[in-house]
This record gives structure tokens, sequence and C-alpha cells, in this order.
């Protein structure tokens, strides 16, 4: 067996708990304005900086591993599952367009957050056999747009400020 | 490590929402043009209970006196039921359009009263469990 970069192991340790504190407190100070399904994504902020600065299966790593925590901690299975839809659609879209060229963080952003809600609501669809939900769409356009770009903002921030030494040797 | 050109904003960032926007106008154009139900009916409820349920094809015009107290008139006519009178002080259901289309509603909120349209067949077949 390869051995494990212990590195790399204790930085998944803390992406994750940061990641999980996140959710949390986004569970805490609920920025959603009554529409559920609204919400700012600071779970994907950490996993947006994974991205930039380890892998990109790295920051994979760093979603499930909170999808799968917060939904056993507060969630029940079917919050699981449109967690997943959500995360995993948006870790692939934002994985595809980080390389992209003249595609900054902010439009990686904002694509991660809006195949985050239509991730979500391809499992409404799914889930409750009615199309009627597609009118929920321009609602989850405007908030995946906004909550991505503002994301985006935080995570050029972050990158910007974190000194390299954070990621050598990983 | 990320190259800084990651951490400016790019006119090209542009396309991912206009992208979104298009590929959401396309779904929701795809869910208008979709084949309505032949029988559609007006299901009426308060508080989440129903209270009536209108066939579309036949004209109708009801008063529902809600025991909570409260007043709405609900007209079917030519396949699309509006409100054409309620005693509440936001007069919001009053000027919602007609309806007619699967899985629109008119809400009177101060009252509780939802009118919402349904497939009639659905609204027909026996529920999940007696199956």
């Amino acid at each position: 067996m390869r051995k494990m970069n212990v590195r790399r192991l204790a930085m998944y340790g803390l992406l994750v708990a940061l990641a999980f504190v996140f959710s949390y407190i986004e569970m805490l100070i609920p920025f959603n304005i009554g529409i559920p399904g609204v919400k700012l994504g600071l779970g994907n902020l950490v996993v947006m900086v994974t991205m930039c600065l380890l892998r990109r299966r790295d920051a994979l790593v760093v979603a499930v591993t909170r999808i799968v925590l917060v939904g056993l901690t507060f969630g029940s299975p079917s919050s699981m599952l449109y967690a997943l839809a959500g995360g995993l659609l948006s870790f692939a879209v934002m994985a595809l367009l980080l390389p992209a060229k003249r595609i900054s963080l902010y439009g990686v952003s904002m694509a991660g957050g809006l195949a985050h809600n239509f991730g979500q609501l391809a499992v409404a669809v799914f889930a409750t056999q009615t199309v009627r939900i597609v009118w929920y769409l321009p609602i989850l356009l405007v908030s995946g747009i906004v909550t991505g770009g503002l994301i985006g903002l935080a995570a050029v921030l972050i990158v910007r400020r974190l000194p390299a030494r954070v990621t050598q040797g990983i | 490590m990320l190259s800084t050109d990651k951490l400016t904003f790019h006119i090209t960032d542009l396309l991912i929402p206009a992208v979104a926007v298009l590929l959401a106008g396309v779904l929701m154009v795809l869910s208008a043009v979709l084949p309505q139900p032949e029988r559609r009916e007006a299901m009426i409820t308060v508080d989440g209970e129903v209270i009536a349920v209108l066939p579309l094809e036949t004209d109708a015009d009801r008063l529902f006196e809600l025991s909570a107290g409260g007043v709405n008139r609900v007209v079917v006519t030519d396949g699309c039921v509006s409100v054409s009178e309620a005693d509440c002080a936001t007069q919001v259901c009053v000027h919602h359009r007609a309806i007619s289309r699967v899985g629109e509603s008119i809400v009177c909120a101060p009252h509780g009263l939802v009118v919402t349209v349904v497939g009639g067949e659905a609204a027909d077949a026996p529920d999940l469990i007696a199956r």
C-alpha cells in the first residue's frame, strides 16, 4: 500500500472540519429568505479553496465527506440525497471549469452554485414526479448566480492571502 | 498552485450565468409546451384541507364562506379559474390572472385559501395506498 502523505491527511482533517463547521454556521444564521433551497453555500467555499490549493480529487474527498457527516448529524436520508445530488453535480462542473482559460474563480463558483441548484431541482422533480417545480427555476437561477458570485469573491480573497507554505509537501 | 489569472474577474465569466439562463429558459418552455391533461380540476384548499374540487370544463361560480371568517368567490369560465371576489385587505388573489395549467395556483394568504389546478385523471385515480 502506498503510504499516505501525512501532511495531506492532516489537511483533509482540517478542511473537512472547516467545511462541517461552515455548514453548521449556515444552519444557525439562515441566509434563506423564506425560500427553501436558497442558501449561501459556505461548505462549497471550502471545496473551492481545496480545489485551488490541492488537487481536484482532494476537493471531492472534502465535498463528499462533508455531505455525509452533515447528513448524519443534522439531516435525514432524503436531505442527504438532495445534498449529494447538488454537491456532486456542483463538484463535477467546477472540476471541469477550473482549468478552462478565461474563466476565473468567479465563473467557476457561479457555475458551482448553479449546478448545485439544478441538481437539487432535478432530484425534487424526480422525487415528486411533477414538473411543476420548474417554475421554481428563476429563483434558483438568481440565487445560484448571486451566492456563487459571493462565494467566488471569498475564495479569491482567501487564495490570495494563503501563503504557499500551507500546501508545501502535499 | 493556481495562476493569478484565476483570481481576477474576466468578462467571459459572464458566459456561465448566460448559459444557465438559457438552459433554464429551455426547460421552462419545454414544461409549458408539454401536453396538458384533457381533464383538469381546480382544487380549493383552506389551510391544507380540500374544501372543493371544480372541474374546469364546466363553468361555475361558487362563493366560499370560510368557517374561520372570510369570503372568497371562485369562478370557472372557459376552462380557466380565478378568484373574483374576496373580503381580505390585500386583494392579491382577486388581481391574480385566471389560471388553467396544471400546477398553477392562486393564493389568498389572509384566508389560507389556495386554488390549484390539478390533472383530472390523477385526481380521479385511487391513491397509492389503495392500489
